[in-house]
């Protein structure tokens, strides 16, 4: 490799054939180049007869806001755009831990230069952190094909395989719709809003973007005034309710009866997961022997009602539940 | 094809491994037990059946087959290694038959008939079961290939049984497997031979007319066999373990199997939301009871306390007691 000074102001970069990072470089970086100068230099290769960027995209970035007029940076003789392109990867690999889009980016860029899906599910997926599993490879590829407009924004909403893996099923508008729903919740939260629309759009044979503007659902997402965790709440309970329509209704019904008993606020009360079984169980608390048996008098009235018998057998077979799909 | 790595290589590279490993045939040497218990899930009622794990696949193709994910693309693997598997059989017989009469059968990882013209090996095992009366021997199949067994002598603890559905779904779902009337046909075939028999309505859909179309087909069984002649027969609500119902979008994207109100079961598998699976399973019990099977044992394929309940009006009193009943066909206690 060689030295050579050049110009970051006048440097075309748009070629970006090896670029798998979009961020910014941190104020931190920018504070160490003004202090300490360029410790490590990028690294460039020649194509066409100009000087591509292989990596140091955010020093590069750096020196270009301090407006340096010069720069050293290495030159690298290589004509293999994946011998170049593993060399950026691994150097990047040892300095840092890629996001999962950044990742995506890379088993893109790796096939398109060449790399067998054999050789990057047994070599590289381990280098970046996932198992030896060609599904995998196969949500990474579907997450670099989408939208760059899209991607820019998963990148920093999504930072989950397996909400990635549910992600990449949706259309393109379909994403765009779901991004800012998606944006303040958990990865466990998104991972369920997005398998509950899954469902429920293959339960209901209808599209998720005929499911994402229909009733309560677009009621909650184009709505200006809610908070965004209220809107996710609202959002996850809305598309429970599509995804399990009978369970819905039967929940709705067990809490109905349960109140008309005169079930004790205080004393919560859970089935089995989807009424699987009959069991269910209370969580109290308190404080006292008093408030205890207090508390244990009022279970005892409401369940001598009819009310709490008819609580007990919501999870049997009726015939108002509609079995055809 | 003499190297198992090129045949391993051809599935890997396949769009559709699980579809190309079905196009091939493995010999090999079953290393470890033959005889095993049946895989079943934890917290549903049990019923002592042991597997023969003597074939792993099956040249059918049914969309709903646990064995896609469960066996990943494997080619339909036989093990050939058969001076292991009498031994090992003889010594389970001697262990536990004195105190039991447990039910065992080749067709829990494949299909117990469907490679019998190639490997002629039910006429091994029907001359094996007749020296072990203690231990009652099931070959599980949606084929009709019978001729193995029509020339035989049939053993009484020698129990064919086949599996059955709706006519529409045995069309859409039962890829490679003959129409519901044909597997009757050759059931009734081999009754006249003697063979006892069993049936599993196993998996039964919700779809738009199924109460009329299973109606429709226990109808049809009572009307090709007499009742007498039927040991048992098990029902079982469709139901997948985790990932399955990814693999069947992705293998049959026009099956609207996946489709459905599925909740996680208390095993984790996907199954359909508990009163609409009860209502399924004692509709179909009620038929087999209205239409000729009053005196049938019927049983449930992994299934919860509750769904017995729900379905059947009882839980047995027990994996043995159920076993008991079962083997025996003596009223369950």
């Amino acid at each position: 490799m060689d030295l050579k000074a050049l110009n970051p102001l006048t440097l075309d970069l748009s070629d970006e054939r090896f670029r798998v990072s979009t961020l910014a470089p941190s104020g931190r970086l920018i504070a160490s180049l003004r202090d300490i100068g360029l410790v490590q230099p990028p690294v460039f290769v020649e194509r066409e007869g100009k000087p591509v960027l292989l990596t140091g995209w955010k020093r590069v970035s750096a020196c270009r806001r301090l407006e340096w007029a010069t720069m050293p940076a290495w030159l690298l003789a290589e004509r293999d755009d994946l011998k170049c392109f593993r060399l950026a990867l691994f150097e990047n690999l040892a300095a840092r831990e890629l996001t999962l889009m950044e990742k995506a980016e890379a088993a893109s860029r790796l096939l398109r230069f060449g790399e067998t899906r054999e050789r990057l599910v047994s070599e590289y997926l381990p280098r970046l952190g996932f198992a030896r599993h060609g599904g995998t490879l196969e949500i990474l590829l579907q997450a670099a094909a989408m939208e760059p407009r899209i991607k820019a924004a998963a990148a920093e909403d999504i930072e989950d395989l397996a909400v990635l893996r549910e992600f990449v099923f949706y259309t393109a508008r379909e994403q765009d719709v779901l991004l800012p729903s998606l944006r303040p919740a958990g990865r466990n939260t998104q991972r369920q809003i997005l398998e509950d629309l899954r469902e429920a759009s293959r339960r209901e044979k209808a599209s998720p973007s005929e499911i994402l503007g229909s009733g309560e659902i677009r009621d909650v997402l184009d709505s200006p005034r809610l908070p965004a965790a209220q809107k996710i709440d609202l959002l996850r309970a809305a598309l429970r309710k599509r995804r399990y329509p009978s369970y819905s209704r039967r929940r709705e019904k067990f809490e109905n009866l349960l109140k008309r008993a005169g079930w004790p606020r205080r004393v919560g009360v859970e089935s089995s997961p989807f009424f699987e079984d009959d069991v269910l169980s209370v969580r109290f608390r308190f404080r006292s022997a008093r408030e205890l048996l207090g508390l244990l008098g009022e279970m005892g009235r409401a369940a001598e009602r009819k009310e709490f018998s008819e609580a007990l057998s919501v999870g049997e077979a009726g015939e108002e539940d509609d079995v055809s799909s | 094809m003499k190297d198992p790595r090129r045949a391993a290589e051809i599935i890997a590279d396949s769009p559709d491994p699980v579809g190309e490993g079905k196009k091939h045939i493995l010999l090999a040497r079953q290393k470890g037990r033959f005889v095993k218990p049946c895989p079943c899930s934890p917290g549903v009622v049990g019923c002592g059946y042991m597997i023969i794990d003597q074939v792993r696949g099956c040249p059918l193709d049914c969309s709903y087959c646990l064995l896609q994910d469960y066996l990943h693309g494997a080619p339909v693997t036989v093990f050939v290694n058969l001076d292991g598997l009498w031994p090992e059989l003889e010594s389970y017989a001697r262990r536990l038959a004195a105190k039991r009469k447990p039910r065992i059968g080749t067709g829990e990882f494949g299909d117990s008939l469907a490679l019998d013209p190639l490997t002629g090996l039910s006429a091994d095992f029907v001359s094996f079961f007749r020296r072990q009366p203690r231990l009652v021997f099931e070959l599980k199949t949606k084929t009709v290939e019978i001729d193995g067994l029509l020339g035989l002598d049939p053993p009484e603890n020698v129990v064919v049984s086949w599996s059955l559905n709706a006519p529409s779904v045995a069309d859409a779902e039962e890829h490679g497997a003959p129409p519901v009337g044909e597997r009757l046909r050759a059931a009734a075939r081999l009754q006249r031979r003697g063979y006892g028999l069993g049936f599993h309505f196993d998996p039964l859909v919700d779809f738009r007319g199924w109460e009329e179309e299973y109606e429709d087909v226990v109808d049809r069984l009572f009307r090709s066999v007499p009742a007498g002649s039927v040991r048992w027969i098990s029902l079982g609500a469709l139901r997948f373990p985790p990932g399955v119902r990814r693999t069947i979008e992705m293998r049959f994207p026009y099956s609207p199997l996946p489709a459905g109100e599925f909740v996680a079961g208390l095993d984790g598998k996907d199954r359909y939301f508990r009163p609409n699976r009860v209502r399924l399973l004692r509709t179909v019990a009620g038929q087999i009871r209205r239409r000729g099977g009053e005196g049938v044992p019927l049983y449930l394929c992994m299934e919860t306390p509750a769904a017995w309940k729900g379905s059947l009006k009882k839980i047995p009193g027990g994996k043995a007691s159920l076993e008991r009943s079962l083997s025996s066909r003596e009223p369950e206690s």
